[in-house]
């Protein structure tokens, strides 16, 4: 019984075959923009929030509106290394570099095991860098961008051949396009030599963090010193990015929602006197209405699937025909295809809201006089 | 054995706010084992009566027992529609996207402790009886009137039911169908000790009713009893 169901619903898809699809367009399209919206913004705010919560100050120059414009002095790193109050004083210099035309980042770090705890890298293949060495680790994206894998050798911004010692994978995608090193040698790949993008420490436990920030600031005016539940929470883009997202979210919901609602409405008034037929021999009413939710359900099951399949190449687009390309993740979170089920789900049920009024409702001598 | 199958006393259904009285104080009383025919110009209000009787409109006063039951004591009127009811429309009302077969089936869907195999050979079976056996896996839209009316017969005697409300069967289909449906009802009642509900304009229909019943502008003039 559930087959006849099952095969009228799919009939009268195939019966109005543009208006299905027209539907399937819609929805489709709807859960194409949540994907992709959710993919972006996970990537945009999950991950800054994530990376700075290990450590209590972070630093960078004045001026600087983003890591990769701070340059803080070589020398201050060193003798912020001593500061009484601090501990963990670990520094990170990223430098930009260019190969076969993709932009890739240099990452040098002075402690490579809190970074790699912090960011989650994973080593994939070979072994880490070792420090003081000539050898760097490339990242997945970047094995395609210099072509090259683990045991080969590639010289970077007209410096000496470094070896590639492992590939790794992070969640923070920007990396995955990045060649992380030693501090040391990436700073000799720098254009000045002696500038490091970001510090970042922890105070000791024995001392407040705004009284040691005080006392830093005075002591480094040209260094730019927060402390970073401020940076998390003064991160307003990425507050305001995440309560976008959701309201754009609601807003594609309720389009796919009455997208469907509309197609099933018309559907089921034009079956009004097949719903009567069913109804005088027997079918109750709930039985009639899970005809039209069948319906509803393929359609909106149809288009998620096609949307969420869609998503996938369109992201490699952007990421390989925009700049966006580092705040573009490759691959989409499991989290967001839940959000996508359900939200097919909801949209299913959604569009037979209507007609199940319309159907419990209906005077069923009416509804087979009707024509 | 009580063989009053339907009692009807007063029944009125009263359209545009009464101006349009359809059915108009209507009493009759059906027995099991007869055909009869409900006789009547068109609009006197026979689809009206029919549907009444099987509550798929309102009534606005009177009374119906069903072999003996009020209406009120139906608690579900699907499987009630299921079990002691059948319908026949003047249009056959298939619907469009089942095969044939499948539209005889739909009327077994939810008769629970069936097995599924069974439905599907009783419907082949049903089909066979109305010579449909060959086109059971046609659309509705794809044969021709005749049949689909004979699909329409098969469908609405699937259940067995007792009383069985055919509204102009042979109103739109062929002499030779005309006479085959009749033949098939004729069958069907004596074999079965049911009752056959006719509306209809058909002076064939009237040949084979054991009883006629005029109807005009709602009412029920005086029931005619046939040797
Ligand atoms: N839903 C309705 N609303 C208003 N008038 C109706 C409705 N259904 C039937 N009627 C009217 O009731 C009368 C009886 O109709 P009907 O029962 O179809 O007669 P018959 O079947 O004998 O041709 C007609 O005048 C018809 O116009
Ligand atoms: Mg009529």
């Amino acid at each position: 019984m559930l087959k006849l169901i099952f095969l009228n619903a799919l009939r009268n898809i195939r019966r109005n075959m543009l208006r299905s699809l027209l539907s399937v367009f819609i929805i489709g399209s709807m859960v194409l923009l949540f994907v992709i919206l959710h993919t972006v913004s996970g990537m945009l705010t999950g991950q800054f929030a994530r990376a700075l919560m290990h450590y209590d100050i972070v630093v960078q120059s004045r001026y600087a509106n983003s890591p990769l414009g701070s340059h803080i002095d070589i020398d201050a790193y060193r003798q912020m290394q001593r500061e009484e109050g601090l501990k963990d004083v670990d520094a990170v210099s990223v430098i930009q570099s260019s190969r076969n035309g993709n932009g890739l980042w240099i990452i040098g770090v002075s402690n490579y095991p809190v970074f790699a705890a912090t960011f989650g890298i994973l080593l994939q293949k070979g072994r880490v860098f070792k420090k003081g060495s000539s050898e760097i680790m490339i990242g997945n994206n970047a094995i395609n961008i210099l072509r090259r894998g683990v045991g080969k050798s590639v010289a970077l911004n007209g410096g000496p051949r470094l070896k590639i010692s492992g590939t790794y994978s992070s969640f923070f995608t920007l990396l995955n396009s990045a060649v992380l090193t030693d501090l040391e040698k990436a700073i000799e790949l720098s254009p000045s030599k002696k500038s490091i993008s970001m510090l970042l420490a922890n105070v000791h436990d024995n001392r407040s963090v705004d009284a040691e920030i005080t006392v830093l600031r005075r002591r480094y005016p040209e260094l730019v010193i927060l402390k970073t539940e401020t940076v998390g929470g003064s991160m307003t883009t990425l507050r305001d990015i995440s309560a976008m997202t959701l309201m754009i979210s609601w807003l594609v919901f309720a389009t796919a929602a009455i997208a469907i609602l509309n197609s099933l409405l018309i559907t089921t008034i034009q079956r009004t006197k097949e719903i009567g037929i069913l109804s005088a021999i027997g079918w109750p009413k709930s039985m009639i209405v899970s005809i039209f939710l069948t319906e509803s359900m393929i359609l909106s099951v149809s288009a998620a699937l096609g949307g969420a399949a869609l998503a996938k190449p369109l992201l490699w687009l952007f990421r390989h025909a925009t700049s966006l390309s580092v705040y573009i993740p490759d691959s989409i979170a499991p989290d967001v295809l839940y959000k996508v089920a359900a939200m097919a789900l909801f949209v299913g049920l959604a569009g037979v809201l209507a007609p199940m009024i319309y159907i419990f409702r209906m005077n069923i001598s009416k509804a087979l006089r009707h024509e | 054995m009580n063989d009053t199958i339907l009692e009807v006393r007063g029944l009125s259904r009263y359209f545009d706010r009464g101006l349009t009285p359809a059915v108009d104080h209507v009493s009759l009383t059906l027995e099991r084992g007869k055909i009869y025919a409900l006789v009547g110009p068109s609009g006197c209000g026979k689809t009206t009566l029919l549907h009444c009787i099987g509550n798929l409109e309102n009534r606005d006063g009177g009374s119906i027992r069903y072999a003996g039951k009020a209406p009120e004591d139906i608690r579900s009127w699907p499987k009630f529609r299921r079990e002691f009811l059948g319908f026949v429309f003047q249009f056959h009302y298939l619907i469009p996207t089942l095969t044939l077969q499948e539209n005889v089936e739909s009327a077994l869907q939810w008769s629970g402790t069936v097995p599924v195999h069974e439905k599907r050979a009783r419907s082949a079976a049903l089909l066979e009886t109305v010579g449909l056996q060959h086109k059971k896996d046609m659309f509705a839209e794809n044969v021709s009137g005749g049949e689909r009316q004979r699909a329409a017969i098969a469908r609405a005697f699937a259940n067995a039911p007792d009383l069985v409300l055919a509204d102009e069967p042979t109103g739109n289909v062929d002499s030779k169908t005309g006479a085959m449906i009749l033949d098939y009802m004729k069958e069907y009642v004596r074999n079965e000790n049911k009752t056959i509900l006719i509306a209809t304009h058909d002076p064939d229909v009237e040949a084979i009713a054991d009883e006629i019943i005029p109807m005009k502008d709602g009412r029920i003039r005086s029931v005619s009893e046939r040797s």
